[in-house]
């Protein structure tokens, strides 16, 4: 049966396809346009098979539905009118599909213009005809008459002709594929190995015809010889659109109101990103834009450590090299990235700003498939391979080579010196897959980072030398297990462990050890089990146990005496330095989604957080509450509340450098908004919003009195509050064949309280406007072409009216204007993007051409001045920066 | 983060170049000094930016610590090679704010105001100085009260104030130069805790390729300065010699009440008329690397000049509890 209706889509896509190039006949002008003249008819790029009404089809019923389609100037269908109605639910049928349509725009006088096209939608049924008698005797026994849809003939003929389909350039065996033999009316579907079988063909020639909307149409004529098996490997050519489309088992469930996605393709093509993912976050509304280019997630007025970033669940501290190097991430490695900017679920906890999602991919894999990237700062490859068929892994690493390359620029250093500056970061990360069918599937998936940097200068005829190291290291582990736990629920138990490293030595050359040195070590645990699904046919349930345990140890070797009172130029001798801090937080959490009526669904949702900080109790409740009601089926309205809570770092508490007092922050966020989309290509996101946060741990440099008459520090106090408040847009077209994009537009106020009774400022971040505008397009032939303009407000800053020698320094001391009282200027910028991809049979090179700042535009992210404040120089962003790389990938 | 921020920062503003700050090119304060003595010679400790007194920690007597205070002098040298100009000064007693100006929040005493002739061409030594008498001066006594209001520890360190100079061309007042110095007032505690006085230096080693010039306070405007000459271009060597006794022991407060016992560190800034400096400021502690630095510098003689001319070297030499002193010599430079 399936087989049936695979040849009936066929019939109807070729139907379809006849009546539409007919259109391109000059004497049959578009009525819609009737002035001007067509010089290009449009040209049906993707076709959707309709589908076949049940009850015409039980009663071998046929039917042509001729319809008037309009067609835009990007080639989309907005309007489908049948002409002649046939009712039995053909009418509906062929509307449903042609509202599928794509096509290569018609042009008028030259110009893309709309016009409208009549067509007629073939219901046909195929009557296959009885293959003439195979030369070779059918096996003895019997089978079965129908076999699986990857199989056509008589299946009680052996297979004569069978093969692969796979997709040029990647060797991804592509399932879904519908394969035919014209001359037979055999028709076959690929199975999700990418494979079909003929049963019973007979010598002769024949064209094996390969279709699907995504590739180029393939015809192969096939000769086979009597008493002959052939088998056969068809190479498709990808017409465009998304080949790393994101499966996903179902739709994901709606438990947020704000949650902006992105698939793997939108991810590694933007321009002015050098293929890196998180950057194209930054692009997203509810993002201010990072000074200099830096990694910094700056969501809706937050710091940038109020935002968590977690991986499958887990939080890492960092997800870029330093000083905004690439993601530490293979884009490869991921199947998405998600930026929840406020009121996000409460699986996702212990931080107040926003929340960044990455979601990893399984590695489940055909075959050996991998990517290879060389470009001017490093380089990098990922492979992806089964083991057994069930077992698979991926790999991926980076490293970069700028250390190579500067000591070309760097001055010589003097006869008998060195000079060694080597900034070096690489990445590597792995995962292995296990399916364990009916009980689930087990992978465990590691990544590890490393930022060194060493300047070395030693002068021969200079008591003075120079010897500094840096070190910036994170490694994570994590495992995860998830099963079914009753028909519709899933259990996931995922354990975590990761160290992160900051060390910092300066010394001598050649002395025997450091001055002065630095180390933090971060030991992580986590454990997180999960349990989510439909309760019901209207309620859905997300709920778990979050356990995160941190261990972090200070060890330094520092000129530090906080018991004196002053210390301004004393020259302390540095002396060992060891503090630890630990602590333990138990969260659970639960998102209930409950369908209230068929249009109104509620999510309320509740975060339990204990915390155990030092031998401190701290403790939160956050309740949160999110709406969402569709008004029409393309327009949705939405709002939540709710309370999120983050506790202090365990260094704040610490007894000697921090406070043991300090508390929690919290924040309360609202937002407003609606979803539009009114096709299947465009959407329209947008949402007002509005924070309140407050008890935020502030820096205090305040004394205060002890009982026994003794002074301490308060180093750090809960005394801050901060409100942000703004409107969030995004207007996007998903991925088609050719093009992509997007715009995104930000309008955001932030403004901050250090201590009560302090002057109410802008936060250092704030920007009113930010805009963002993404475009890619695939012209054909392997190109692709992208843009992306980036326009924002300048950030706060101080003015310096003037400056006083302080003649017991011999400094100069800037006498400050109101604090973030002026603005530096507009940021705008334009970054382009060519790629040309060459596909061969079993892989494809991409040569590709990213350019920052492509006007070469002078934008200020700072000001610096001379030693006494006179005179100043603008601090300014990358200038006219272009990058050449190649991308492999099969 | 932040430290990220700066570092970029730094690397990117480091294609900017700006004046070199220790090259004096037109008006500037050059130093400030506090002096309980001002005809002490300049070779020897004097008392000045710090008194110490007795103070009955449970009933202090306001009127028996201001009794105890010292008048001070404070002087303010000037440098101003652009013009040839008579100027006007000003000087203020008071708490200084964060920019190290009055705190016109509180009470401010007009410690002086008068005109300096041309600071470069004057044969005798242009300073504005003005004498803060402390007899029956109650204002700052107030000033002393309201500074312990301000101080978190209650004075435990000491109580500081600020002296503010301005100086300016009476024709064109908007041109005006600051600076300011602290002077302190602490509690004998312990017993032996003494003043800290003015560091100074026994001579100013300096040499051309090994041969030793001879450096004296002199003034490029005094005739009777016999500059020492060297070649354009040539490297000059400077180095400080210190007496033994300039880097005195000194009692530092810790919070909970007791004190430490500390030696003080020097440094020296090098500012000249025209040349460069290897190092704009030397001495001082170590840096985070170990490194001791050195207290000597290198000064390279301007290239350029078709005639012999004289460039002023000015050495000023400081300790951490605000001792200030200061040498300036002439070299002429011979094309």
């Amino acid at each position: 049966m399936v087989r049936w209706y695979g040849a009936i889509a066929l019939i109807a896509i070729w139907s379809a396809r006849g009546i539409a190039d007919d259109a391109r006949a000059p004497d049959q002008p578009p009525p819609a346009k009737p002035t001007g003249v067509v010089t290009k008819s449009p040209k049906l790029l993707q076709a959707v098979a309709p589908d076949y009404p049940p009850a015409p089809l039980a009663a071998n019923k046929t039917a042509k539905v001729k319809v008037r389609i309009k067609i835009d100037a990007a080639g989309l269908v907005t309007a489908v009118d049948v002409i002649d109605k046939v009712g039995d639910g053909f009418d509906e049928a062929a509307v449903a599909a042609a509202l599928q349509y794509v096509f290569e725009p018609a042009e008028i006088d030259g110009v893309r213009a709309p016009i409208t096209v009549e067509t007629t939608i073939n219901f046909v049924i195929e009557q296959v005809e009885a293959p003439e008698p195979p030369p070779i005797k059918p096996a003895p026994g019997t089978g079965p008459q129908q076999g699986p849809p990857n199989h056509a003939g008589n299946m009680l003929l052996p297979v004569t002709i069978e093969g692969t389909v796979v997709e040029r350039g990647t060797r991804r065996k592509l399932g879904g594929i519908i394969v035919s033999i014209s001359e037979l009316g055999l028709d076959a579907v690929t199975g999700d190995d990418g494979s079909f079988h003929f049963h019973g063909v007979g010598a002769g020639s024949y064209k094996i015809l390969a279709v699907d909307a995504k590739f180029d149409r393939l015809e192969r004529p096939i000769t086979i010889a009597k008493r002959e098996a052939v088998e056969i490997r068809l190479w498709m050519r990808p017409r465009g659109g998304n080949p790393y489309e994101t499966v996903v088992e179902g739709d994901r469930e709606v438990l947020e109101v704000t949650r902006r996605s992105l698939q793997r393709q939108q991810l590694s093509s933007i321009p002015g990103t050098f293929g890196d993912p998180i950057r194209v976050i930054q692009t997203l509304p509810g993002m201010q834009r990072a000074p200099f280019g830096l990694g910094l997630l700056l969501v809706r007025g937050s710091n940038p450590d109020d935002t968590g970033i977690y991986v499958d669940g887990h939080e890492v501290p960092s997800l870029f090299h330093f000083l905004g190097g690439p993601s530490i991430f293979n884009v490869e490695m991921l199947e998405s990235i998600d930026l929840y900017p406020g009121g996000f679920p409460a699986r996702f906890g212990r931080k107040h700003g926003g929340a960044v999602a990455l979601e990893l991919r399984p590695t489940k894999s055909d075959g050996v498939h991998g990517s290879a990237k060389v470009d001017f700062i490093d380089t990098g490859g990922y492979l992806r391979a089964p083991i057994t068929k069930d077992i698979s892994f991926a790999v991926a690493g980076r490293r970069s080579y700028i250390d190579a390359f500067l000591g070309f620029v760097l001055p010589t250093p003097p006869k008998g010196g060195r000079r060694i500056v080597t900034p070096v970061y690489y990445d590597y990360s792995g995962r292995l897959d296990w399916d364990l069918h009916k009980d689930g599937r087990v992978s465990v998936f590691a990544i590890g980072a490393s930022d060194t940097l060493r300047v070395l200068d030693q002068n021969p005829e200079s008591a003075v030398s120079t010897d500094l190291k840096t070190s910036v290291k994170f490694f994570r582990v994590i495992g995860s297990y998830v099963r079914p736990f009753s028909d519709n629920l899933k259990l996931t138990i995922s354990p975590a462990w990761g160290r992160d490293t900051l060390s910092f030595t300066g010394a001598q050359a050649e002395a025997a050890g450091p001055f002065t040195s630095i180390a933090i070590v971060n030991n992580n645990l986590s454990y997180r089990a999960r349990i989510a699904g439909k309760l019901s046919s209207k309620v859905y349930l997300d709920t778990g146990l979050d356990v995160l345990s941190r261990i972090t140890t200070y060890e330094a070797l520092i000129p530090i005496d906080k018991s004196l009172v002053n210390t301004q130029g004393v020259d302390i001798p540095p002396s060992a330095l060891f503090r630890g801090a630990s602590s333990l937080g138990i969260g659970l959490h639960a998102d209930i989604g409950i369908d209230v009526t068929k249009r109104l669904k509620l999510v309320p949702s509740l975060r339990l957080d204990s915390y155990i900080i030092d031998g401190q109790d701290r403790g939160s409740i956050d309740p949160r509450i999110v709406a969402r009601y569709a008004v029409t089926p393309e327009v949705t309205v939405k709002g939540y509340v709710g309370e999120f809570s983050q506790p202090p770092q365990p260094e704040a508490v610490d007894a000697r450098f921090g406070n043991p007092d300090v508390g929690m922050e919290h924040a309360t966020h609202f937002g407003l908004g609606y979803e539009w989309k009114p096709d299947r290509l465009w959407s329209i996101d947008s949402e007002i919003y509005y924070v309140r946060r407050r008890n935020l741990v502030v820096f205090s440099n305040d004394l205060v009195a002890n009982d026994d008459g003794t002074f301490k520090y308060v180093n750090f106090i809960n005394d801050g509050s901060r409100s942000s408040y703004g409107f969030e847009m995004l207007i996007k077209r998903e991925i088609s064949e050719h093009v992509f994009g997007w715009l995104s537009y930000t309008f955001s106020r932030s403004h901050q309280q250090t201590h009560p009774g302090d002057p109410v400022r802008a936060t250092a971040f704030d920007q009113p406007h930010v805009m963002n505008a993404v475009g890619s397009w695939k012209p054909g032939k392997g190109w692709e072409l992208g843009a992306r303009f980036q326009l924002a407000s300048g950030r706060p800053d101080t003015p310096v009216l003037g400056a006083t020698y302080d003649a017991d320094s011999g400094e100069y001391v800037p006498v400050r204007g109101e604090r973030n009282s002026v603005r530096i200027p507009l940021f705008t910028q334009l970054d382009v993007r060519a790629e040309k991809v060459w596909l061969y049979k079993t892989w494809s090179l991409g040569l590709y051409l990213d350019i920052i700042n492509v006007t070469n535009a002078r934008n200020v992210e700072a000001t610096q001045y001379d030693y006494r404040f006179r005179e100043s120089a603008p601090v300014t962003s990358f200038p006219f920066l272009p990058t050449l790389g190649l991308r492999g990938t099969w | 983060m932040r430290r990220a921020l700066a570092l970029v920062i730094y690397v990117v503003a480091g294609c900017t170049t700006f004046e070199d700050p220790s090259i004096v090119l037109d008006l500037r304060i050059v130093a400030m000094t506090a002096s309980l003595d001002p005809t002490a010679p300049k070779n020897q400790p004097v008392l000045g930016p710090e008194q110490v007194i007795d103070v009955d920690l449970e009933h202090p007597n306001p009127t028996e610590i201001l009794a105890q205070l010292q008048p001070t002098w404070i002087c303010g040298m000037v440098a101003d090679p652009a013009n040839r100009r008579d100027l006007r000064w000003k000087m203020t007693v008071c708490l200084l704010d964060p920019g190290d100006r009055c705190d016109l929040a509180h009470p401010v005493i007009e410690l002086g105001s008068g005109l300096l002739g041309d600071p470069d061409d004057s044969e005798t030594e242009q300073q504005a100085c003005a004498e803060l008498v402390t007899v029956q001066n109650q204002t700052l006594l107030t000033i002393l009260r309201e500074a312990v209001a301000a101080n978190p520890v209650q004075a435990l360190g000491g109580i500081e104030y600020g002296v503010v100079l301005t100086v300016d061309d009476p024709a064109d007042p908007t041109a005006a130069v600051y600076a300011a110095k602290h002077l302190k007032v602490s509690a004998r505690i312990p017993a032996d805790r003494v003043a800290n006085t003015n560091p100074f230096i026994q001579y100013l080693d300096a040499a051309v390729t090994g041969i030793g010039l001879l450096i004296m306070n002199c003034r490029c405007g005094n005739p009777r300065c016999a500059a020492p000459p060297v070649r354009a271009g040539a490297v000059v060597t400077l180095f400080p010699v210190e007496p033994e006794s300039v880097r005195e022991e000194y009692y530092a407060a810790r919070l909970d009440g007791t004190t430490a016992k500390l030696i003080e560190t020097v440094n020296y800034q090098w500012l000249a008329g025209e040349g460069e400096f290897s190092d704009q400021t030397t001495g001082g502690g170590h840096d985070v690397l170990g490194n001791q630095s050195l207290l000597g510098t290198e000064w390279r003689a301007p290239r350029g000049h078709s005639a012999p001319v004289l460039v002023p070297i000015w050495m000023v030499q400081r300790d951490e509890r605000y001792g200030v002193s200061v040498l300036e010599s002439c070299i002429e430079v011979e094309p």
